[in-house]
């Protein structure tokens, strides 16, 4: 993730807000935020890690030891032993106790003590500067006890705090990295090292050093570095990691190509036109990172409550000291109130949302699908009624032109060609997709390498067309029938009657006040489309087509879908059916491509928009899929439902743990063991609720995305031997 | 205890079961070594590691079993129950492990967050990595391991839960050792036979915790205590 962009008072890894600071430039949250950082920086195998893993692992060994002594001075009432082989047995168990507690204090007790100190000069209270007072008061009353006067001796409440505290974060750092792993994936599928075409040869150099404009070789089977102009030969290029498109497509010289891609065939030289931190797979990252800070309504709840948690906390804590040493001494007020620091500690309740979201946005990410800001998650679970723009969303995208009727004033192929010629200027200037239609058509016919000197001024009408000038000051317009005549163009009845009988869209094109020409397309369904439909209609949405396009063209494909629709709408009228719909059904969707429909995604609570392709940050829509397939519809809101129920559950869990907890706590009848051991559950239950939606995520017909990335749940569970054949082997006999 | 020897039989056979799961740990750790020596001595700090685990693990269920007997009023035989429980449970995996019954439900595909910190043990060199790699696995759930532990809890001593885990602990030696040693020694025929006894041994033992439960019901509520070979010097 990049953290460049984030204010310094918002958490460096995760995001969430701590007081303001100006005494260092990274602030963490907590510990596990600071965790995570670490080992992101470092990658997972570095020396440091495995000390860190193994500092734990010993002090879980002493503790083991400890509690081991502890429950065998535990044991004295029962067995009822006296005379002085018995005491002596147990001084050497309280000794022994200490001698395994301190290599524990001083393994653990570190990173906490510091992260405690480093809260404490920016004026923080936190969490850690409790549990820290906790430790350090145990582990000295129980010195002194073991040394000066004969009382108990509490060195296992010490080790069990620190190994709950380490163990607790520990996995909030890996469920936090686990939950980023989408994004991270990504960025593992640009190669490290890059071939370099130098002046006399090659030369293999990192990936950052490789500069814009710089020539680099892709030989087939590898992975595109970074976005640029294909200089050298053409041949087939995977792009699903950007498109969703499993089919290979085929690029020639000048095309563009994006980093991260596969080529499949020919070796292919580069010309690149971006950086590592400017190319498309970054910006598809950041685009996903900025949406991990916005903040939901609870999120922002929750965080407001963890603002006034910890000085509450830290209160009451002290509240329960004073009214158990009042009551039954020093030994009592100590443990009461420890098990009230350990049982409040908010970890919980801040993890609740933020991580469930970001293990459900890593997973949409790996399926294409871009969620905007964390909000529209929330929102695609509320959504009750569906609006879908028809052409180029419901039917295929790609559209061709099937003939074209030219008015009965045109005849030679000269004429034709000059229709072809003005066509693709105008076309042009759209990226709607009949217009885009044309102009592939009008390429695909020379069209534009002919004598033609446009003045150059041309302008879309968003929804109805595009109108230019030509040098002569005369109006040309390519768009609907109502367009054109709007304008006052003639239409002849010939093709009136031409556009009437269609059954398929249809543009017009004119000039001289005069339409010269009809083009008319050829435009089928997706064959996703009514499989998505079926399974978006069982999820319990109301489904509904909005298009500009003619009544009995909608109703063809509305009939086929079993939806309903409003055909012959302006983009205002769009709008004001969307608002409408909004009074009768509450929360609406769009679905579109996004261009030519951006008032309505805008305008809808919530806006999809398909094909983002390269545009990630198209503004108008909260969710940019990449490719077109319908089929994601339907997964992404059993997705985004399942996610709220999860976010809901782990809420009223930490909710509900600590209200429960604290009460049993101050009134003392928790032992601290046992609020640590608490404490982990509580977090471990929040993780692995928020890390089941990645384990159980629901299935898209599609899965063809899984070969390139595996999800989560698989990579990490396998752990892997290096025998691979015995692994099999052995898995045989089972 | 005249459990223990049918407790180390069962950890002996009972592990063949277990090879399915904590195998490759033990060839991971192989897979490293140059001889077969260091191998061995690499393979014998793992199992020390692990029943270091069980230990400290029946020890606590002994204590808890002991502080159940004592906290519960003298009517209810808390050693018994425990043991009747403790049977049912490893007659339960035995059957699963003959496969006589299937079971209903998989195994959800919770994440497993422990796997990374086991992971990283497993590829260390050191012989500490070794050793917490074995203290990590014998935390990792294993029917077996708790049907064991309900056992331990039934002895409602916290001496003789341990004592019982760790040779459970013992028990398992030769089998994941073995593994980790060849991986191939026994034929893939042979194996699947060993894992049939196996799970019939894990049976037997349940059969027979049952049996002593039901002998105890009728006996006094600490007579289990008198089977702890470290008590009898204190009473």
């Amino acid at each position: 993730m990049t953290n460049s962009f984030r204010p310094s008072d918002s958490c460096v890894y995760c995001g969430l807000p701590v007081a303001p600071s100006n005494a260092e430039d990274r602030v963490y949250c907590c510990l596990g935020c600071r965790i995570a950082d670490s080992l992101q920086a470092r990658g997972d195998e570095t020396a440091q890690n495995r000390w860190a893993l193994a500092k734990l692992g010993i002090a879980i060994f002493f503790a083991m030891n400890v509690m081991m002594f502890t429950m065998a001075l535990w044991s004295w009432d029962v067995y009822d032993i006296s005379g002085d082989t018995a005491l002596v047995l147990r001084d050497l168990l309280r000794y022994a106790c200490m001698a395994f507690a301190s290599p524990v204090l001083i393994l653990l007790g570190g990173p906490l003590f510091e992260s405690a100190w480093d809260s404490l000069r920016k004026n923080q209270i936190t969490t850690d500067q409790l549990l820290a007072i906790g430790v350090i008061a145990a582990f000295a009353y129980s010195t002194f006890s073991l040394l000066k006067s004969q009382q108990h001796v509490y060195f296992e409440v010490a080790c069990m705090i620190l190994i709950a505290v380490t163990v607790g974060r520990w996995m909030e750092a890996t469920g936090k990295l686990k939950a980023n792993q989408a994004l991270q994936s990504m960025q593992k599928l640009l190669p490290e090292q890059v071939r370099r075409i130098g002046p006399t040869s090659d030369q293999t150099v990192e990936l950052h050093q490789v500069e814009i404009g710089d020539l680099v070789r892709v030989l087939p089977g590898e992975r595109i570095p970074l976005d640029g102009i294909l200089v050298d030969s053409a041949g087939d290029v995977d792009e699903q990691i950007v498109t969703g498109e499993s089919q290979p497509v085929c690029k020639s010289t000048g095309d563009g190509v994006v980093g991260g891609t596969l080529n499949l065939s020919t070796e292919k030289q580069i010309r690149v036109t971006s950086t590592v931190q400017g190319g498309m797979i970054q910006r598809m990252m950041n685009s996903v990172a900025a949406s991990l800070e916005a903040k939901t309504p609870e999120q922002k709840l929750a965080d407001r409550l963890t603002h006034w948690f910890v000085p509450a906390v830290a209160l009451l804590a002290a509240f329960t000291f004073a009214s158990h040493y009042h009551a039954a001494g020093f030994q009592s007020a100590l443990m009461s109130s420890l098990a009230v620091v350990l049982i409040a500690c908010p970890c919980a309740l801040a993890i609740a949302t933020p991580l469930a979201l970001w293990a459900a946005m890593g997973l949409a990410a790996q399926r294409q699908v871009l969620f905007r800001n964390g909000d529209a998650l929330g929102k695609l679970a509320k959504l009750n009624a569906l609006c879908f723009d028809k052409t180029g969303t419901l039917t295929s995208g790609a559209i061709r032109v099937k003939s074209v009727e030219f008015s009965d004033s045109l005849v030679t192929p000269a004429d034709a060609e000059f229709v072809w010629t003005v066509a693709h200027w105008l076309s042009a200037g759209s990226s709607h997709a009949l217009a885009t239609a044309i102009r592939m058509d009008a390429r695909a016919r020379d069209a534009n390498n002919r004598q033609f000197e446009p003045t150059g001024q041309r302008e879309e009408r968003s929804g109805q067309g595009v109108l230019g000038l030509f040098a002569n000051g005369d109006q040309a317009a390519l768009g609907s029938l109502r367009f054109l005549l709007e304008l006052g163009f003639k239409v002849s009845p010939a093709l009136q009657e031409i556009h009437d009988q269609a059954t398929a869209p249809t543009t017009c094109i004119g000039w001289n006040r005069q339409v010269q020409a009809v083009f008319l397309f050829d435009e089928s369904m997706r064959p996703e489309a009514a499989e998505a439909m079926d399974q978006l209609r069982r999820l319990g949405l109301h489904l509904e087509i909005l298009t500009g396009d003619r009544q009995h063209r909608a109703a063809a494909i509305a009939n086929q879908l079993g939806m309903q629709f409003q055909a012959e709408l302006l983009p205002n009228d769009k709008l004001e059916r969307i608002k409408q719909m909004r009074q009768q059904r509450g929360a609406v969707g769009m679905v579109g491509d996004g261009i030519n429909d951006a008032p309505a995604l805008a305008e809808a609570d919530l806006g999809l928009a398909l094909d983002c392709g390269a545009d990630v940050s198209r503004d108008a829509a909260d969710i940019c899929l990449l490719g077109s397939t319908l089929e994601r519809l339907p997964w992404m809101i059993q997705l985004a439902r399942k996610t709220k129920r999860t976010i809901r559950q782990n809420l009223f869990w930490a909710f509900a743990y600590n209200v429960v907890g604290i009460g049993l706590a101050s009134s003392g009848m928790l032992s601290p063991i046992f609020s640590a051991v608490a404490m982990v559950g509580s977090s471990l239950f929040v993780i692995g609720n928020s890390l089941r939606l990645t384990a159980n995520a629901p299935e898209t017909a599609s899965s063809n995305h899984d070969a390139l990335m595996p999800p989560a749940s698989v990579t990490h569970s396998q752990l892997e031997s290096k025998d691979n054949r015995s692994l099999a082997d052995l898995a045989s006999v089972k | 205890m005249i459990e223990l020897p049918l407790v180390f039989t069962s950890g002996i056979l009972g592990s063949s079961h277990c090879i399915g799961m904590c195998g490759p740990f033990a060839l991971a750790i192989g897979s490293e070594s140059i001889s077969w020596k260091a191998n061995l001595v690499r393979q014998l700090i793992y199992s020390v590691g692990r029943i270091f685990t069980y230990t400290v693990l029946g020890a606590t269920a002994g204590f808890a079993g002991m502080r159940l007997a004592e906290s519960l009023p003298s009517m209810v035989n808390v050693p018994a129950m425990l043991a009747i429980f403790a049977g049912l449970f490893l007659v339960y995996q035995g059957v699963l492990a003959t496969g006589l019954i299937q079971r209903k439900w998989k195994k959800a595909n919770l994440p497993c967050l422990s796997g990374s910190i086991l992971k990283s043990f497993l590829s260390g060199r050191s012989y500490r990595d070794m050793l917490l790699a074995g203290v990590f696995t014998g935390f990792l759930p294993c029917g077996l391991v708790y049907a064991f532990l309900a056992m331990a809890a039934g002895t409602a001593n916290m001496f003789a839960g341990a004592l019982l885990m760790a040779v459970f602990g013992m028990g398992t030696v030769p089998i994941m050792v073995a593994t980790g040693l060849g991986g191939s020694l026994l034929s893939i025929a042979s194996r699947k036979k060993l894992f049939h006894a196996a799970a019939w041994s894990v049976i037997i033992a349940g059969c027979l915790s049952i049996g002593r439960g039901v002998a105890f019901f009728g006996t006094d509520v600490h007579a289990a205590e008198s089977a702890c070979p470290f008590c009898h010097d204190g009473q």
